[in-house]
């Protein structure tokens, strides 16, 4: 099952179709790499018509049910077919078929929740359906001519025709009436004349049937072979469900109109005839084989015992590649019996730190530690070497970094204005808190602590970095590009990792960094810039920042220097980043199985690089 | 709404930690984060931790001790020199692309890890009712690997703790993607509810989700999946959000809940593709705060670094019930929200929103059908939980009573200053302050 599944030909959908009750359904999605919305559906006809009746006929009439359900313009479609092969005296075949469970098919159609969720989208299967509607339309009258032309002939001719294939194929199919019995419907269609003959015929090659199969069984048996040819023929499903129609009205009267073998081979050819053969001719063969293979299955398996969820899970496991939730000791947390409690000993090792706690003391005595904390940096700043990290960055920069060291795009903004601002706006200062918790909140001890430079959490707070230090930096992000670890063992031994990231991050938002790769233009600057991927953030820091970027783009003969072409050129850096697909990102990395699954996804990761585009320009357009 | 008590844990180190080049996992996005919160004086409604680092037997709670130990050694210099026995173990533990090993892996792991562990002591020593760990939230690792950017479980370990104390836990996941490693940890069981809200098909990452899984054996029903579509906003979200917690709290009753809350679902993420605000990623926030049950807020996915800072600090203002403003404060990292510099950018997604009114609304029908068939199911035992034998924090508070004080330390520590509160404390007479600026 799964391997068949697994293929896209026509022929190997057939044999899918024969196994489960809701083949049809597989098949059809066979040949278009979707099979949820279609699966699932058909199984709940399928369990409402087993509720009503166990009869196999009344199994696969709901199948046509859900055909037409699911596909409201099959009905056209259908026509189609039938014109192609009503010839004279038929015209049950050109109607609608009115099958016995043709109230179910009136159920007017609604989506599943399964439908919605896997994107359930009719216009695909429309679209195929139309194309091979086109293809058909030139040639129902060369097609009916054929036939007339062969119902005049005699029977020997056309035993004659035909008789090859026959001859290999009886002994091995043991059911082989009843094929020939699916395709009495056509036989009466055509060459009525001849029905006497063909029954005779049929008659003698009964006995080959297996002995334990009743005469229900054969029938279904019939229906299911006439469809094996049928699919085979046309590579067409919904002519399937047409025809299929029309036998079920005959199944009553079926010992009285077996056809002769002859009849069936006609057919064959015929269609052989129709098609192209690069399209066809495998699908034959392969149904050649799968006759053979299908002639074997017992019959319970084909409408009986198959459970279609199974086939289902089966299916995607093997095409999706979908991943699962796994259940198993090996994936399961351990989950405690009941409820406990902390014993004596704390289950941690190692202790935390409380920080901060604002319920000891009112804001606004903390506000006022702050500012005179503030007061006294501004006041004694040679005494603070120490940058403090995350609060303080901005004002020690300013103070004493960033005029000789880091002239940070925020020292540049805000440096004119900092030591104003320092007064009117309160920095909020995590070693600062902390500071003032250690002392328990008496604010003079924290402020003597603080003027003798005893700080909390010195040990993680980065020291402020020295122009060598920088430019040593620098240079190994020219060379190295994120690798922060070449970057620490070939330039800046001095920084640990941790520093190296975090002064990136600063580093990277600065005028320093627009200057020093404006002035070092090479390829490496490309490359960082493709490194940087999505996240930069724009350019509108200021005008210093543009100017020095335009000038480095001029210089590279990317753009001219002008805003737009520099988020152009943002633009294609994003688009390189992201192609590197994370699974994350879009998921299917495992997936290129089907042309369908390839090119959604290149429509994903498309619209991703869209909207990232789209969100540098906006920025821009700014 | 009353007033919660929170606390917030960070570590200054887990910012500083780099994935590797190109790669759109930052955690550098948590010092940004930070950075925003403190100069916004948010910690004037909050308790700051440092927490501690979880230790790898603390992982081993959820964690297989091969992936543990192999987390422990591997850097990217022995998996270099190409030893077999590291390369070896890359696949096996699904470390490499996704998951690469940089420099720290296994620090960057426990001060996460630490912080969630922690979180979910305090909320069950009753010592606060929300914990803050943004750094947190890594919600797809598995028991005996790494996957999507997560190589310790740290909500997992996090509800094992809870469920110390706690009957049943609730878990909500508004990561854009689904939160499989949870949901998988807690399949079997009814005494964790997960409840994630992602987005599904087309095979996006990680591929798991489905509204058909539902857990299995005694947590059958107790796994909620909310697929969704691309491009949905804020509306939508919130008209699947509201009906479906809601049905969960009237359903499950949990007496904890952890909050997952993955930027990745705002509009513009790098990888997600959702059309959420600021806002309306933090109306859920908010929604959850409201419903007075003792939280474990943890950060998760996203990957446009400025809109996670946005998000996050939002979302630790709505969690504080505190205003602030749209202008972002001066801080070291301001020009990565050029050009706006404010805390909710318009959006302007160009993504369709995919979710018609009808589908969502199939999907909550859906949804509230299986969560009724949890109603009369919880199975744990009420027993109650006797008091610890020793708490620690209410020890060191009793220490300090001193019978000549009115109002003890300890009992002046319990109130809250309410907000409507003018006076500063017994000691404000009103004077002018002296140190004005």
């Amino acid at each position: 099952m799964k391997l068949y599944w697994a293929a896209n030909s026509t022929a190997k959908c057939i044999l899918c179709y024969l196994a489960t009750p809701n083949g049809h359904s597989l098949s059809w999605r066979g040949g278009q790499g979707r099979n949820m919305e279609f699966g699932k559906s058909s199984d709940q006809s399928l369990h409402s018509a087993s509720e009503t009746s166990v009869d196999s006929n009344s199994l696969l009439n709901s199948e046509l049910a859900v055909g037409r359900d699911n596909t409201p313009t099959k009905r056209e479609r259908r026509k189609s077919p039938a014109t192609s092969f009503g010839s004279d005296n038929t015209s049950t075949s050109v109607q609608p078929p009115m099958s016995p469970t043709s109230s179910l098919a009136d159920i007017t159609f609604e989506p599943t929740i399964d439908m919605m969720v896997n994107d359930f989208d009719d216009e695909a299967t429309l679209n195929e359906e139309e194309a091979l509607a086109d293809l058909e339309a030139h040639n129902p009258e060369d097609e009916i001519a054929t036939l007339r032309e062969e119902s005049e002939m005699p029977i020997e001719e056309l035993l004659a025709k035909y008789s090859g294939i026959t001859d290999v194929e009886m002994p091995q199919l043991p059911t082989y009436s009843s094929r020939r019995a699916g395709s009495s419907r056509r036989k009466r269609q055509h060459q009525e004349v001849e029905e006497n003959r063909a029954i005779a015929e049929v008659q003698k090659s009964e006995p080959s049937q297996p002995s334990g199969s009743g005469g229900e069984h054969c029938i279904d048996l019939t229906i299911a072979q006439h469809q094996v040819v049928d699919v085979g023929e046309l590579s067409n499903l919904t002519s399937v469900s047409a025809h299929f129609n029309d036998v079920l009205l005959e199944t009553d009267e079926m010992p009285a109109i077996l056809p002769p073998e002859v009849e069936k081979k006609h057919h064959r050819s015929h269609l052989l005839d129709l098609y192209p053969d690069e399209s066809f001719g495998e699908n034959t063969q392969a149904l050649n084989s799968l006759d053979v293979l299908e002639n074997f299955t017992p019959l319970q398996n084909l409408f009986g015992d198959v459970e279609p969820e199974e086939d289902e899970d089966s299916d995607t496991d093997s095409d999706d590649a979908r991943k699962i939730i796994m259940v198993g000791p090996d994936y399961q947390a351990e989950i405690p019996e009941g409820l406990s409690q902390y014993g004596d000993i704390l289950p941690y090792e190692n202790e935390d730190q409380l920080i901060w706690e604002p319920s000891q003391v009112s804001e606004r005595a903390v506000e006022d530690y702050l500012t005179k904390i503030q007061e006294t940096k501004s006041t004694a700043p040679t005494e603070d070497s120490l940058t403090q990290g995350a609060g303080e960055v901005d004002e020690l920069n300013v103070d004493e970094v960033a005029t000789a060291v880091i002239p940070s795009s925020t020292a540049i903004q805000h440096g004119g204005t900092a030591s104003n601002e320092i007064e009117s706006v309160v920095k909020d200062n995590e070693q600062a808190l902390h500071l003032l918790v250690q002392c328990g909140y008496d604010f003079k001890e924290a402020l003597r602590r603080k003027r003798l430079n005893v700080m909390p959490l010195c040990s993680d707070a980065m020291s402020s970095w020295s122009e060598d230090e920088c430019q040593k930096f620098e240079e190994g992000i020219q060379k190295f590009g994120k690798d922060f670890y070449q970057i620490r063992q070939n330039q800046v031994r001095t920084r640990t990792m941790r520093e190296l990231v975090q002064f990136y991050y600063l580093w990277k938002k600065s005028e320093r960094r627009d200057q020093s790769f404006a002035l070092n233009d090479t390829i490496d600057h490309m490359d960082v810039f493709i490194n940087e991927g999505g996240d930069r953030a724009g350019n509108g820091n200021g005008n210093g920042s543009c100017s020095s970027h335009g000038s480095s783009n001029s210089s590279n003969g990317h753009g001219n220097g002008n805003g737009n072409g520099e988020y152009i050129q943002d633009g294609v850096t994003i688009r390189k980043s992201t192609s590197k697909s994370y699974s994350i990102m879009t998921g299917n990395n495992n997936n290129a199985a089907t042309a369908s699954t390839a090119n959604r996804k290149r429509k994903g990761s498309f619209a991703l690089e869209d909207d990232e585009i789209e969100d540098e320009c906006t920025l821009a357009d700014n | 709404m009353s007033d919660r008590r929170v606390s917030y844990f960070y570590n200054a180190d887990v910012g500083n930690f780099h994935y590797g080049a190109g790669h759109p996992m930052k955690p550098q996005r948590l010092a940004v984060t930070h950075s925003l919160v403190m100069n916004y004086g948010l910690h004037k409604k909050m308790k700051i931790y440092r927490p501690y680092k979880a230790s790898a037997q603390d992982m081993l709670r959820f964690h297989s001790d091969e992936y543990i130990a192999y987390l422990q050694q591997v850097t990217p210099q022995n998996i270099q020199c190409n030893s077999v026995a590291y390369t070896k173990y890359l696949a096996h533990f699904s470390v490499g692309e996704d998951c690469p090993v940089f420099d720290g892996l296994f620090d960057f792991c426990s001060m996460y890890t630490g912080a969630s562990l922690e979180g979910a002591q305090k909320l069950n020593q009753n010592h606060s009712d929300i914990c803050i760990n943004w750094s947190g939230g890594l919600h797809h690792a598995k028991k005996f690997e790494a996957s999507g950017f997560c190589y310790v479980n740290d909500i997992v370990i996090g509800i094992l703790e809870l469920l110390k104390y706690h009957p049943r836990v609730l878990y909500i996941d508004i990561d854009v993607h689904h939160g499989d490693g949870v949901q998988e940890a807690f399949y079997l069981t009814d005494r964790v509810m997960t409840v994630s809200f992602h987005k599904y098909g087309n095979y996006f990452f990680p591929g798991t989700g489905d509204m058909y899984e539902l857990g299995n054996e005694s947590g059958r029903y107790y796994s909620v999946n909310v697929p969704l579509k691309e491009g949905i906003d804020d509306q939508s979200y919130f008209q699947v959000f509201k009906p479906i917690i809601s049905a969960v709290m009237e359903f499950y009753r949990p007496t904890a809940i952890v909050l997952q809350c993955g930027a990745d679902s705002l509009a513009g993420d790098r990888l997600g593709c959702f059309s959420l605000s600021t806002r309306g990623h933090g109306a859920c926030v908010k929604f959850v705060r409201g419903l007075n049950v003792p939280t474990l807020v943890v950060g998760g996915g996203g990957y446009t670094l400025r809109n996670v800072a946005r998000c996050w600090t939002h979302e630790t203002s709505l969690l504080l019930d505190q205003e602030i403003a749209n202008d972002l404060p001066v801080t070291e990292y301001y020009d990565f929200f050029a050009p706006d510099f404010t805390l909710h950018p318009d959006v302007n997604s160009r993504q369709d929103n995919a979710n018609s009114k009808q589908y969502l609304e199939m999907i909550v029908k859906h949804v509230y059908e299986n969560l009724k068939m949890c109603q009369h199911s919880p199975s744990v035992q009420m027993v109650q939980t006797p008091p610890d034998t020793i708490d620690l924090e209410e020890l060191r508070m009793k220490e300090e009573t001193d019978p000549d004080v009115r109002v003890s330390q300890a009992d002046e520590d319990k109130l809250i200053e309410p907000k409507n509160e003018f006076y500063d404390g017994d000691q404000d007479q009103d004077k002018p302050d002296s140190v004005e600026s």
